[in-house]
């Protein structure tokens, strides 16, 4: 009856702000929108700092070694070829990508530089003989070999275009290099021979030849073959896009950005009396305090919620694909009631430790907005330099929450993937609600 | 100043204090500095002192919401430094602050405030009605607090502090900055708990006010118990006309803060 009363009364508070819950509602609201939409049009991305790439060359031969120096010599990627025990294998790639402890994987198999060097040698011979044959063989495919690049499904698809293009060109100058050899081989044999022939008709070289009609025999994947797969660790029917990113990442944003008018309420109560009442009373902090959990809570798992019906509904009137949130409804109540549990904790060690409402709300603002972009929020986790990306990692919830929605909406993963971070998110709340009580109690 | 060990609890007392001492944290000098009084059941008495003398320092200590530095209280038979929570039910406070919810009305608050101690159902509202009543707030109860004047809020935080009808009450400067009006309607409030057999703790700066109203005043300066007694024999036995003449002659004119 007490736990109801308290329910009660911050319900009563919390609604009578109307404009704190304009703002909490329609702010993330007005973000997802502007910035899904913004993300969506950008191609390409800003990069700070090497980007690890998992690296398998079971080829060892010519297209192995120039597409690793290739990609090495761009400067951009940090090519990883080994585990913590031994060298990468092809599944390693997969399943490091699949549970997104890495970006990006490339595997090249075994024999593709000898499948390459026979496409050419049987190019170049059809280029010298007929264009029919030529066209045949190049749409045949015969005798193509591939390679297989591996990504996230959180990458955002302008960053997968780009590592692709780039990709795309050391194959193609691969290819090229490839190709030539065996065309100016094959040609200085025909010379050769001609000449032969022409010495042994006519006693001399310098005689007009007869050179045949030549297509030259390349167009791009020629040679080599990129095929792209979305590593995941279950078949999830999800397609990688700025919704599924993006909708919970603001999401965790607005959830956290609750310590305004959480903080508020703890400052106001303190500072008007009615907390030195209150503890007059014949009722326990814990309730007291459980009906502020309780009701800033369901604030933020309806913030969730309106931002899901916003990714689901509303953003495909603007031309983006709907919100897919995959099966695991169980799991994503978990992290929902994680991530929430975290936003409020966070409130209210805020509001027991800021002085006044101008301190606890410049504060905390800030602190979400940092916590967000160590999250990964405005910018991709992949593409931070590696101190921020581990500082992220280390001490941003909106990360650890971030990461779970992510394994859930975009890696199609299920409770046991978002586990760790809804421990992280658990252990917050206990810390920030044992850091609230001792340092109200202190004040006393 | 208090040399013994255990506190003798006499059912007739409900405020017993013995060498009672406090030092705020991160401070050198006792805010409280060995203060022995007692309180019987039913009494009116009067606390005053000039600011900063302790008087709201030893009401939150009586109500359990400073903890004590040295010395012995006990509130209602329970020892504050064994058991302070247990005084809960048996004590109201109403602070010098407004101690109401802003965005609740008056209504809302003073339920709120009741469902805490446990009222519920018909009991609450009959509770809240009579409350809202005796201090002619109906008409205001549907109002939010912030929207209300000074004198309603003084009267609801009043209700509010009483309305679970404590055996003892702490009423801290409850008249500040309301008008002749309201402050007379308080009195007779006030009056009444009191013949009805609540105890009354009331701290003031108002010495018109302690001289009507208490039985007994104690002025306390300087964290000490300097007059103890009635306050007309107090006022005679200084050779004072009134308790204003006698707590200015006591506490001297200089300004304390």
């Amino acid at each position: 009856m007490k736990l109801l009363a308290a329910i009660k009364k911050e319900a009563i508070l919390l609604t009578r702000d109307i404009a704190g819950l304009v703002i909490l509602f329609i702010m993330p609201v007005f973000l997802v929108i502007v910035v899904t939409l913004a993300q969506e049009k950008t191609l390409t991305e800003i990069k700070e700092s090497k980007i690890p790439l998992l690296f398998v060359d079971n080829d060892r031969g010519q297209v192995g070694t120039s597409i690793e120096s290739g990609l090495a010599e761009s400067g951009v990627f940090d090519i990883i070829k080994s585990g913590p025990a031994a060298a990468l294998a092809e599944d390693d790639i997969r399943d490091s990508i699949a549970r997104g402890d890495y970006q990006i994987g490339i595997a090249v198999p075994a024999g593709a530089s000898a499948a390459a060097r026979a496409r050419a040698r049987e190019l170049a011979k059809r280029s010298m003989a007929d264009k029919k044959a030529l066209d045949e063989y190049f749409r045949s495919g015969a005798g193509l070999s591939g390679i297989v690049v591996y990504f996230d499904p959180a990458v955002r698809d302008s960053y997968r275009n780009t590592v692709k293009s780039s990709l795309e060109r050391l194959v193609q100058g691969v290819e090229m290099r490839i190709l030539i050899d065996n065309f100016f081989g094959l040609l200085k044999a025909g010379m050769d021979e001609q000449i032969r022939k022409n010495v042994e008709k006519y006693g001399r070289k310098d005689i007009a030849m007869e050179v045949p009609e030549i297509n030259f025999p390349w167009k791009p994947g020629s040679l080599i073959d990129i095929k792209e797969i979305i590593a995941r660790e279950k078949q999830a029917q999800v397609v990688p896009s700025m919704v599924q990113n993006n909708v919970p990442g603001f999401a965790l944003f607005a959830m956290f950005f609750i310590v305004i008018p959480l903080s508020g309420s703890l400052i106001t109560e303190r500072g008007s009396g009615t907390a030195s009442r209150l503890r007059t009373l014949p009722v326990s902090s814990l309730t007291l305090l459980a009906g502020k959990i309780i009701v800033y809570v369901i604030v933020c798992l309806g913030q969730l919620a309106l931002m899901i019906a916003v990714g689901t509904y509303a953003l495909p009137f603007f031309g983006t694909p709907a919100l897919v949130m995959g099966n695991a409804y169980g799991a994503l109540a978990v992290a929902s009631l994680a991530s929430a549990l975290a936003a409020v904790g966070f409130g209210m060690v805020v509001g027991t430790l800021g002085g006044t409402i101008a301190q606890a709300s410049m504060f905390g603002s800030v602190m979400v907005v940092i916590m967000a972009v160590l999250g990964g929020l405005m910018m991709p986790v992949y593409l931070m330099p590696r101190p921020l990306e581990i500082a992220g990692s280390l001490l941003s919830p909106v990360r650890w929450g971030i990461d779970a929605f992510l394994n859930l909406f975009v890696r199609g993963g299920g409770i046991q993937d978002i586990l760790p971070h809804v421990m992280k998110l658990s252990a917050f709340f206990i810390v920030t609600l044992t850091v609230s009580l001792i340092a109200s109690r202190r004040r006393q | 100043m208090y040399q013994g060990d255990i506190l003798d609890l006499n059912n007739k007392l409900d405020i017993e204090v013995r060498g009672l001492t406090k030092t705020y944290r991160g401070s050198s000098e006792e805010a409280l500095k060995g203060i022995s009084l007692s309180v019987q059941k039913g009494e009116f008495m009067g606390l005053l002192g000039p600011n900063a003398a302790g008087k709201t320092t030893m009401i939150s200590i009586m109500c359990g919401l400073l903890k004590l530095t040295g010395g012995e209280v006990s509130v209602c038979g329970t020892d504050l430094r064994k058991n302070p929570g247990a005084i809960r039910r048996m004590i109201g406070l109403v602070p010098q602050d407004i101690a109401l919810y802003p965005a609740m009305t008056l209504r809302e608050n003073i339920e709120f405030f009741a469902s805490m101690h446990g009222l519920s159902g018909k009991a609450l509202k009959s509770r809240v009605a009579d409350g809202l009543a005796a201090m002619q707030l109906e008409q205001h109860a549907r109002k939010k607090a912030s929207d209300c004047s000074g004198g309603i809020k003084r009267r609801a935080n009043l209700v509010a502090g009483i309305i679970h009808r404590p055996e003892l009450v702490f009423l801290d400067e409850p008249t500040v900055g309301v008008d002749v009006q309201s402050r007379n309607l308080i009195f007779e409030f006030v009056k009444d708990i009191n013949r009805k057999g609540t105890t009354v703790v009331y701290t003031t700066h108002y010495m018109e006010e302690a001289e009507a109203l208490c039985g007994r005043v104690v002025i306390i300066d300087d964290g000490r118990v300097i007059r103890d007694g009635a306050p007309a024999d107090l006022a005679r036995g200084e050779g004072c006309n009134d308790l204003g003449e006698l707590f200015l002659k006591l506490t001297g004119k200089k300004l304390r803060e």
